[in-house]
């Protein structure tokens, strides 16, 4: 059912076994996942069926540190949240993302990829990504097989692409003919309201920007509002507990994350013509229908080596310079020649050899000389990698407060030196591996002095890392169930909960641990409620 | 075949006409227009027609003790291999390569990343020039 909260009768009070916070991937996830369960669901979202610029404002905020998106542009505040605009690139995490390193502080999850593996088959479904399968093989074609890089240096992996699934159009209809599922829209939830040990959520109180107000209640709680969202709501559901609830170890908001991104090279192939189709965006369709596209990645023994984060490099090709190889081949060789003349016999050869390998540089010169703009293939290398948990990339509350007098936030993001060192140890590797296997040459770029990093280091849009998820309560917020470690009926959904994050796009992760949630829920919702209240 | 007529194959293969063109023009451009024109991350030096003798120069300018001829011949791979029968001419040196990409031993000119190989024949070019 969707209801409008505007409409709901003020100062009431709803009740739901499972109140869930935000209409996005996860709690849209949650919603579908838990119907049928016998539970009655409440899905609260702060927007409506589409974009409100009023509701839209609610998400303003503060930046400061590494330069990122405004607030309320980087997140979407209506039903299908953030899906309404993403790409819908996706790939499951790695087992090495799960796995605690000794060279990244705060490393591993306190769950392993298999036991989120049962999860991703639902998550493909929901995603439209076709089948839950990753080898690359399936890109491949007799023409244009995989990159010949050897396995020791880099291998070849595979992102799929959704369409993307807008899960607000997806899935609207679903949650409509739901009996068991109550979804209001234009529900603003302002504070989780608890019990006077502030130890169990009671109540979550609700506004809308028209001005009605009123309660919901329930016995389990998630929050899947988003990674700055959820953040937001714990601090500022300070009613008991001065700190926020969940944070009197301070960690709330900590750890931010985002999926740093950056072209730091440029590939130049010594055949202009070798087949690159898998790693191209628009790579021929998969054989289950699904798109896909390749990329280069470091092995797990080579990121261990030179303690580095996990990045993926993705070909992009561009025009560099005029492709005129197949019309002056030679053309440094002959410069070289001419200057050789005093080398002996032997060395002359030689360095005739290096020269025409690098005749495909000699192509600049005609740029340079003829002030020649046309375009040929090279191709840019972008890396989108990992970050180091950083207690300092943070989001907190601020004193200035949004329309419904809720205090706004200020972003603090983080990028460390080990993220910049990944990029050029990629980059030597990536060198490496082409360079052995006779493919052709890379070249970093140049850094751009202000920031340290080459010209358009950004975000991937992906906030993540704020309630992250540890066994041990001095390092994280959750607990391997998405449960607050302090509050036994609080859960939190999305990526949120990512304690270290790969390369990965989140969104069908997110939507892996969400269903993953759902089946817990299922269970936990039917126990007394001195079970639930157990921290156990 | 000869090395003379190796190297004449070479050179016409080169496109002569065009190759002198450039090399005219190059000669007529002032030292520092390149450095005046960044073309943003078009490499600079590499984007000359004296590439090799660019990179032969930023080589040893980060390793200087490499400033001379003969040291540079005793670190390079022993000259006096000849290529064995049935190998490819410049098999020897892309041999020499990939084992120094295999190895990690790559140098870094103007952000291009070569084998110290590579970049060491620059430098001799360099020096020669």
């Amino acid at each position: 059912m969707l209801r409008d909260a505007r409409e709901v009768p003020r100062a009431s009070e709803i009740e739901a076994d499972i109140c869930v916070v935000g209409a996005g991937a996860a709690g849209i996830t949650l919603a579908l996942e838990l119907r049928g369960s016998g539970l009655q669901v409440c899905l609260l979202e702060s927007g409506g069926l589409q974009r409100d610029p009023g509701t839209q404002t609610l998400y303003q905020g503060a930046i400061d540190g590494v330069p990122y998106y405004p607030l309320d542009v980087a997140r979407l505040r209506y039903f299908g949240g953030t899906t309404n605009h993403w790409a819908g690139l996706s790939r499951p995490l790695d087992a090495l993302d799960f796995q605690r390193r000794p060279w990244i502080p705060y490393s591993g999850w306190p769950i392993s990829r298999e036991e989120l593996d049962p999860h991703y088959e639902r998550a493909h479904e929901l995603c439209e990504l076709g089948a839950f399968d990753y080898d690359p093989a399936l890109l491949e074609t007799e023409s244009a097989p995989r990159l010949p890089v050897g396995e020791d240096l880099v291998v070849t992996g595979m992102d799929r692409w959704s369409p993307p699934t807008q899960f607000g159009l997806a899935y609207r209809e679903d949650v409509e003919r739901a009996s068991d599922v109550a979804a209001y829209l234009n529900a603003n939830v302002v504070e989780v309201q608890t019990d006077e040990e502030g130890r169990l959520v009671r109540r979550l109180r609700v506004a809308t920007l028209d001005g009605n107000k009123f309660h919901v209640s329930g016995r389990l709680f998630v929050l899947a509002a988003g990674a700055i969202e959820n953040a937001r709501l714990l601090l500022v559901s300070d009613g008991v507990r001065p700190h926020g609830l969940g944070n009197d170890r301070g960690l709330v908001g900590r750890f931010f994350k985002e999926h740093p991104s950056v072209v730091g090279g440029i590939f130049l192939p010594t055949d202009p013509d070798v087949p690159l189709e898998p790693y191209l965006t628009g790579a021929p369709t998969l054989p289950d229908g699904g798109r896909g596209e390749a990329f280069l990645t470091p092995t797990p023994e080579i990121l261990e080596r030179h303690e580095i984060l996990p990045v993926k490099v993705k070909l992009v090709r561009t025009s560099i310079q005029a492709d005129l190889r197949a019309q002056m081949p030679g053309l440094v060789t002959a410069v070289v020649a001419a200057r050789t003349e005093g080398l002996t016999d032997g060395l002359a050869q030689h360095v005739r050899a290096v020269a025409r390998h690098l005749d495909n540089l000699a192509i600049y010169s005609y740029e340079r000389m003829f002030e020649s703009h046309v375009d040929t293939r090279g191709y840019h290398l972008r890396h989108t990698l990992d970050q180091v948990p950083d207690p300092d990339s943070r989001v907190r509350l601020i004193d200035d407060r949004d329309a419904l007098g809720m205090r706004r936030v200020r972003l603090t993001w983080k990028v460390g030196e080990v993220e910049r060192r990944t990029v050029r140890e990629a980059n030597r590797i990536l060198a490496r591996a082409l360079g052995r296997a006779g493919l052709g040459r890379v070249r970093e770029l140049e850094d751009d002095p202000d920031t340290g990093w080459p010209p358009g280091m950004r975000g991937s849009w992906h906030q993540m890392g704020t309630t992250r998820m540890s066994a041990d309560p001095g390092h994280g917020v959750v607990d391997r169930d998405c449960r607050l470690h302090d509050v036994p009926n609080l859960y939190v959904a999305g990526s949120s909960v990512f304690s270290t994050a790969g390369y990965a796009s989140p969104t069908v992760n997110i939507v892996a641990l969400a269903v993953r949630l759902a089946e817990h829920l299922r269970t936990r919702a039917r126990e007394p409620m001195a079970s639930v209240r157990s921290l156990t | 075949m000869t090395r003379r007529e190796l190297m004449r194959l070479l050179v016409l293969a080169a496109g002569a006409p065009l190759w002198l063109t450039t090399r005219t023009v190059a000669a007529a451009q002032p030292e520092g227009r390149a450095a005046a024109r960044p073309l943003a991350w078009i490499p600079a030096g590499l984007g000359e027609s004296r590439s090799a003798r660019l990179l032969g120069r930023e080589y040893l300018a980060t390793v200087p003790r490499e400033a001379d001829r003969e040291v540079l011949r005793r670190l390079l791979p022993r000259l006096d291999h000849r290529e064995a029968a049935g190998d490819a001419p410049g098999e020897p040196l892309r041999r020499w390569v990939r084992d120094d990409f295999d190895a990690g031993r790559v140098v870094s000119v103007r952000g291009w990343l070569l084998s110290r190989t590579e970049a060491r024949l620059c430098a001799l070019v360099a020096l020669g020039a």
